[in-house]
């Protein structure tokens, strides 16, 4: 196929203005499909136009053709690295159509924190390790890649699955720990804090990572706020949001952990606060063990699930953000509409006015340390 | 600040325009309005602490023959970060057209342009209403619409390219 069936620029020479106009992807080497249009003088963008959406699927449409339940595997796919992060706002907001809310065993609400926090390591790891990738630097990708395998095993071990899990049900979990876990749980988190200080002593205390990524691709703390930024790339820019610690959702009020922020709002900014934030949830997955009583996991329901006729909405902080449901529900056991608000989609506002003015080749270390999943937002 | 409590802050910020605040639900808080009202609404919310949209939903009620957007506004100053506020009114499906809030917050514009391409929902003000998610070369209606069939196309592209499933 030539170039004239695919809408849009290729390259494109504006006469007269030594200007260039470059479409970037819709195949990238790490990200997933997601195109920039870039137009540059020199070597500085000058303009830049996100073009996502080459993986939508329709996600929000076809969950009103599926029940309360056929909906957790379906609705996992735009997140497959997050799994549990998208299926907990979920679980919470169905929870609260068929009046589950006050129902969920404590133990499985532990179990919840332990898995979503599995997975905000799995999903940090793997953004250490495209970053890598993106920075030219190997060993960061090998390292994280192989650190990230400790935790998926983890996670294997108590849904059976190493990255769709399906965990998270209507009134609790679908199974209870397996025996010898917490033993297991505590080596990965003890061997994950060793590997998090060699991270920074060998990738980030480097003065050829500094050179790239500080002071590069600022974001301001206003600029954060205004464009609705969320996760980790708002609180690199000294927003200070977290919802586990904001809305204390499922007993995240029971631990104590810090919502790392800083300052600086650039590349290295963003990659450390994920680093911070890796190391707060280990010191979480510890104290939910501790507390952990034994008891009943899931709340058993009988008869067809059929949501009250109303709407509800919940929000959680998934590895990447905030990422929230809102549900209307008519009666039926099917949703009326499902509104899905990723973090991606939401740190997508921002591109156009971060990457004017960066020169091209700070362009892929800054697009990958947004943390944008082309999946997650496009749904 | 409890639910009550900020419901009744926002009320009284709200008050000028004929508009109150009320819970809805644990941290949430319900503001009826109408679309005329959206954007003086959105400035006395965001001027209230309320600056940080979430996300914008919109919801095609075939049976009144209406349109119903709910803007989900957080914030991040003690005490109300813990709480989000829906405003939520209702349009005509004869004239779906809505007063763009990027002007209050820049927050909005994908979220706009996404429910402009999913249901058809005009915003006025918004300078890109076109092609965000779905193929260029989109034809159909607008595919949150409730007219617009999931089953129905299945059964249609399964017949153009002649496939037969086991059990259907």
């Amino acid at each position: 196929m030539g170039m004239e069936g695919i809408p849009g620029v290729f390259v494109e020479e504006h006469s007269g203005e030594g200007k260039l106009t470059v479409s970037i992807g819709p195949q990238h080497p790490g990200s997933g499909h997601f195109r920039i249009v870039v137009t540059l003088d020199g070597d500085v963008i000058s303009e830049a136009i996100p073009d996502p959406g080459f993986v939508h699927r329709g996600a929000e449409k076809m969950s009103e053709y599926r029940n309360y339940i056929q909906n957790i595997p379906h609705l996992e796919r735009p997140v497959i690295l997050d799994s549990t992060g998208i299926l907990f706002p979920y679980t919470l907001a169905v929870e609260d159509l068929l009046g589950l809310t006050d129902k969920v065993p404590e133990r499985a609400k532990y179990i919840r924190i332990l898995m979503a926090e599995f997975n905000r390591i799995i999903s940090h790891e793997y953004f250490l390790a495209i970053e890598g990738i993106f920075l030219g630097h190997s060993t960061q990708f090998i390292w994280s890649t192989g650190d990230r395998e400790a935790f998926m095993d983890l996670a294997a071990a108590l849904s059976g699955a190493r990255v769709t899990f399906s965990f998270l049900v209507p009134g609790g979990v679908r199974t209870d720990t397996p025996p010898g876990l917490e033993e297991r749980t505590l080596k990965a988190c003890t061997y994950l804090e060793q590997r998090l200080k060699d991270y920074r002593r060998m990738l980030f205390d480097n003065p050829f990572m500094k050179m790239r990524m500080e002071g590069v691709g600022v974001i301001s703390g206003s600029d954060a706020v205004r464009y609705g930024l969320v996760g980790p790339t708002a609180r690199a820019s000294g927003v200070n949001t977290d919802v586990r610690r904001d809305e204390a959702y499922s007993l995240y009020d029971t631990v104590d952990f810090q919502v790392p922020v800083r300052k600086e709002g650039d590349d290295m900014a963003r990659v450390l606060v994920h680093l911070d934030e890796m190391e707060q949830s280990c010191w979480i997955i510890r104290q939910a063990l501790k507390k952990m009583q034994p008891g009943p996991v899931k709340f058993a329901m009988k008869g067809q699930m059929r949501g009250r006729v109303g709407e509800a909405y919940a929000r959680t902080e998934a590895a990447r953000g905030m990422m929230s449901f809102h549900i209307i529900s008519d009666g039926l056991p099917e949703p009326y509409r499902v509104k899905i608000d990723t973090p991606s989609n939401r740190n997508l506002a921002i591109m156009p006015k971060l990457f004017k003015g960066l020169h091209l080749a700070d362009l892929p270390v800054t697009f990958q340390s947004l943390d944008y999943w082309p999946v997650e937002a496009d749904r | 600040m409890n639910e009550d409590e900020v419901a009744a802050s926002l009320t009284s910020s709200l008050q000028p325009l004929g508009l109150s605040a009320s819970k809805s639900a644990v941290h949430r808080i319900k503001v009826p309005g109408t679309a005329e009202k959206l954007l003086d609404a959105a400035r006395a919310l965001d001027s209230s602490g309320l600056n940080y949209l979430h996300t914008i939903t919109a919801t095609d009620m075939p049976k009144t023959n209406e349109f119903e957007l709910s803007y989900w506004v957080g914030s991040l100053e003690d005490g109300k970060k813990e709480h989000v506020v829906q405003y939520v009114f209702r349009i005509p499906k004869a004239s779906p057209s809505v007063p763009s809030i990027m002007g209050v917050w820049p927050a909005a514009y994908y979220h706009e342009r996404e429910e402009w391409e999913f249901l058809g929902i005009t915003f006025t003000g918004n300078p890109d209403m076109k092609r965000l998610w779905l193929p260029e070369d989109w034809d159909e209606i607008p595919p949150l619409l409730k007219d617009y069939k999931l089953r129905r196309w299945v059964a249609e592209e399964r017949e153009r390219h002649g496939l037969v499933v086991r059990g259907d």
